[in-house]
This record gives C-alpha cells, sequence and structure tokens, in this order.
C-alpha cells in the first residue's frame, strides 16, 4: 500500500521516522534536481538537498498542513539555493565537460540510440545548460519550477511571493533569452528567432 | 464570472498563458482566433514552443543521493524533548560498515596474523629479523644447503614443531572447553540474519516504492503528451478552419461577380 504525503507527514509528526525517510525516498529526486539546476554545482546540491530535508524534519512539528508537503519542501529548497548564492556571490555554473569521450558516450548509449545522437543530446543539454546560468535567479527559477517541476503559475508566485503577472512576465523574458542563446549555438533553427 | 481582457496583439502574457496552457476563462479561445490571422504572434509561439521543447533535454546527473534520518536518543535528562534528527549521506563503499560475515573474516584474519606473529618472534632466531634488511641474493639459495650456514638446524626446525603444535592443541582445547563461544557464535549468525531479513525487506519496499514512482511518472508523461498532441490538433484543425472559411468567402464572392457581370 502506497501512502500518501499527507498521511505519511502525519505519521512522522507521531513520531514514525521510517514514514519520513519514505517522504525522503520520495522527494529527493525532484529536490536534489532543482537545486542542481538552481545551483549548477552537482555537490552542492547535493548538500542543499540533504540540509533542505534535515530543516524540513526539525521544523515537522511546527507544519500545519497550509499548503501542501512538496511546496513546503521547494520553499524551503529555494531559500537554502538563494542563501548559498548569495554566501558565494556567484552565479550558477554550467559543470559540463568540455570533451566528449567517444568510447564513455557508446557505453552509456542504448541500444536504440546511436553515438551521433548520444553526442548530439549532449552538445544540446551544454548549451542548455550554459544558457540557463545567463538568466538572472528569478527568471531562471520561475523556468525551472515551471518547466521541470510543472507547477502552475499561481503555485509559482505563492513560491517566489510575486503577482502572476510577475512571474508571466519573467517566464515570458527568461524564455526569449534562452531561444536567443540557443539560437546563436545552432541549437535552434534562426530562422524562428529571426522571424519573431 | 471573471470576464478576461480582449487579447491584445503581442501581449507577452497572454501568449504565455497560451504556450502553458494556462489561459482565463474565454482567454484562450481569442488567443486562438488571433494566431489564426497574426502571423508575428503565430511565429512568436511557434518559436518559444521550440525552445520548450530543447530545454526538455537537460537532466541532472545522476547522483548517489539516498538519504535517511536516523535518530539518536538522548539521555535520561533531556528525554522530553524530541528526538534529534541526524541525516546521513550516503556512504561511500569504502566507508560502509562491514556485513557481519565479513567483520568475522576480518577478525580470523587479523587473529591468525597475530598468532603467526607471535610465533615468529617466540621462536625465530635474532638472526632472521636482521637478515630481513639485508639485500636479497641474486638467486634463491636450496634450504637444505644454507640451514647451516643461518644458524638453523634440524632440532631447531623440530622444536618449532613441537612448540607449533602444542599451542594448536591448546587453542583447540579451550574452544571446545567454552561453551560460551558457541552461544556468542549462534548469537552472531542470528543477528546476521537478522541482518539480512531487515535488509531484503528494505530493499523490497525500496523496489516497490521506485515502481510506484516510475509508473507515476509515465503516466504523467503521458498525459502531459496527450495533451500537447490535443493542442496541435486543434491549432491543424483552427488553422483548416480558417482556410475553409477563406475558400469559401472566395467562391461566395466570386459567384457575385459573376452574377453581377450577367
Amino acid at each position: 500500500m502506497t501512502w500518501t504525503d499527507e498521511e505519511l507527514v502525519a505519521r512522522s509528526q507521531g513520531g514514525d521516522v521510517d514514514s519520513f525517510n519514505q517522504l525522503i525516498l520520495r522527494w529527493e529526486r525532484p529536490i536534489y534536481a532543482l537545486a542542481y539546476r538552481v545551483i549548477g554545482r552537482e555537490e552542492e546540491a547535493r548538500d542543499v538537498c540533504q540540509e533542505a530535508f534535515l530543516r524540513a524534519f526539525r521544523a515537522l512539528p511546527g507544519f500545519k498542513g497550509q499548503a501542501k508537503f512538496s511546496s513546503w519542501l521547494y520553499r524551503i529548497t529555494l531559500n537554502l539555493c538563494r542563501d548559498w548564492m548569495r554566501r558565494q556571490k556567484r552565479a550558477p555554473v554550467s559543470q559540463m565537460p568540455d570533451d566528449t569521450d567517444a568510447m564513455e558516450l557508446a557505453a552509456q548509449a542504448g541500444p536504440v540510440e546511436s553515438i551521433e545522437d548520444l553526442v548530439a543530446r549532449r552538445q544540446l543539454t551544454a548549451a542548455v545548460e550554459e544558457a540557463m546560468t545567463l538568466l538572472p535567479e528569478e527568471q531562471r527559477t520561475a523556468i525551472i519550477l515551471k518547466e521541470y517541476h510543472g507547477m502552475t503559475f499561481q503555485e509559482i508566485a505563492d513560491l517566489q511571493g510575486c503577482p502572476l503577472s510577475t512571474v508571466k512576465t519573467r517566464l515570458y523574458q527568461g524564455l526569449s533569452v534562452l531561444r536567443r542563446h540557443l539560437a546563436r549555438s545552432g541549437q535552434l533553427e534562426p530562422e524562428l528567432v529571426k522571424r519573431a | 464570472m471573471y470576464q478576461s481582457e480582449p487579447f491584445q496583439c503581442g501581449d507577452p502574457a497572454g501568449l504565455i498563458s497560451y504556450l502553458y496552457d494556462e489561459c482565463e476563462p474565454g482567454e484562450r479561445g481569442m488567443i486562438a482566433a488571433h494566431v489564426t490571422t497574426c502571423f508575428v504572434c503565430a511565429e512568436e509561439l511557434a518559436s518559444l514552443g521550440a525552445t520548450r521543447t530543447q530545454l526538455a533535454s537537460w537532466m541532472p546527473p545522476d547522483a548517489a543521493i539516498g538519504f535517511q534520518i536516523t535518530t539518536t536518543s538522548r539521555g535520561a535528562d533531556t528525554a522530553s524533548e524530541p528526538e534529534r534528527g541526524k541525516l546521513l549521506r550516503p556512504a561511500r563503499w569504502w566507508s560502509q560498515p562491514l556485513p557481519a560475515w565479513a567483520q568475522m573474516a576480518a577478525a580470523v584474519l587479523l587473529f591468525a596474523s597475530g598468532m603467526a606473529i607471535g610465533v615468529g618472534r617466540s621462536g625465530a632466531p635474532p638472526e632472521t629479523t636482521a637478515s630481513v634488511n639485508t639485500p636479497a641474493p641474486a638467486a634463491v639459495q636450496p634450504v637444505a644447503a644454507t640451514a647451516p650456514a643461518d644458524g638453523v638446524t634440524p632440532r631447531d626446525l623440530q622444536e618449532l614443531e613441537r612448540r607449533l603444535r602444542g599451542e594448536i592443541a591448546q587453542v583447540r582445547t579451550t574452544t571446545a572447553a567454552t561453551p560460551l563461544s558457541r552461544t556468542a557464535d549462534a548469537d552472531v549468525f542470528k543477528r546476521v540474519q537478522t541482518l539480512i531479513a531487515d535488509s531484503e525487506q528494505r530493499q523490497r519496499r525500496e523496489l516497490a516504492l521506485r515502481t510506484t514512482e516510475i509508473v507515476r511518472d509515465m503516466d504523467t508523461q503521458r498525459r502531459v503528451d496527450l495533451t500537447q498532441m490535443q493542442r496541435t490538433m486543434g491549432q491543424i484543425q483552427d488553422l483548416q478552419g480558417a482556410a475553409a472559411r477563406d475558400q469559401s468567402d472566395m467562391f461566395n464572392y466570386l459567384v457575385k461577380v459573376s452574377q453581377r457581370a450577367r
């Protein structure tokens, strides 16, 4: 039987640590992915992820369920990411390797994906990751929450503490910057950008 | 009921709402109608949509996460406090605790090597230790030929053998005579069995959770794909409808003009 988040939270609040560990198991991937995409560093993203769960566990008695558990967790994570970036006083970086090892790629290639496809996919990933680092933090976070976590405009507005219209503007401006950069790096047809 | 404002050509908020399919009531129809006639807005939406498609390729690297909360009980003076959590990072393979059987094997090895060192210290002549530091000869000489020269006689070897037999017999006697050691072995085996059973149970539970997650992800992806297909079909139908209307208007116009000419 699979428990819902609310049920697991209630059990955790009752002192059942295993229930909280199930919540961790359920949410650690999305939280890590969020931290990684915001910060851009693998090791630090793992630290942030760990700290987010630790804070959530400690603050669990005070969690009254006004928001969804996941939204609460996302908020904690974003605050930690923001703290980290302020502390480091630096923008996220792209960690993609410069060179590509064909043998390594060949080992990773699936049965239906050729090495050429894999290389192209890697280049696209690198271009996207690099383009994302160009965005201001608010725009990047809005796009990450929308594109990779499927949040609604309202949920993003609640998390970012801004009006709904601001979220839409951030998304539009962010996507426009990404579009230009991807076209420049050859990952998007320039015609699409010119005509737009 | 909320009535949305008329869509202004090129309005970013409206385009973004349309792009992500989060329009207010009535807004979607207005924008869809506008897009069928406005080439600029249609292209803007197409290029933003293409950008979104490219973004989907960015996946974070696989990382060994596997965090777990483990609680540590406090002392009696702080018993009223809630248990404090400690989050553990997944251990690397070299720093993970060894399984019980490996610990036992390591203990046996240590014991055996300790015994060997003890025998060597008590039985070997002092020259043996000194000879370790001397450079090795180029070729290995037969033992029998060099034995008298090294000072080890057959009598010494017999003495060493006798002492070793005596010590081994003593160890066997001690092991057999101590019933506690059997009990300890049984305890250890029981603990190992319990650990294995716990581990299997935990793995089964994790597998079930992972499977549930995968099924949920697949379902979500399927729904997203369906929505996108429906949206695309809608746009195609809109375009076809507009083309059909244009043709109909043109036909009507031609009919009227031809009637006037008569």
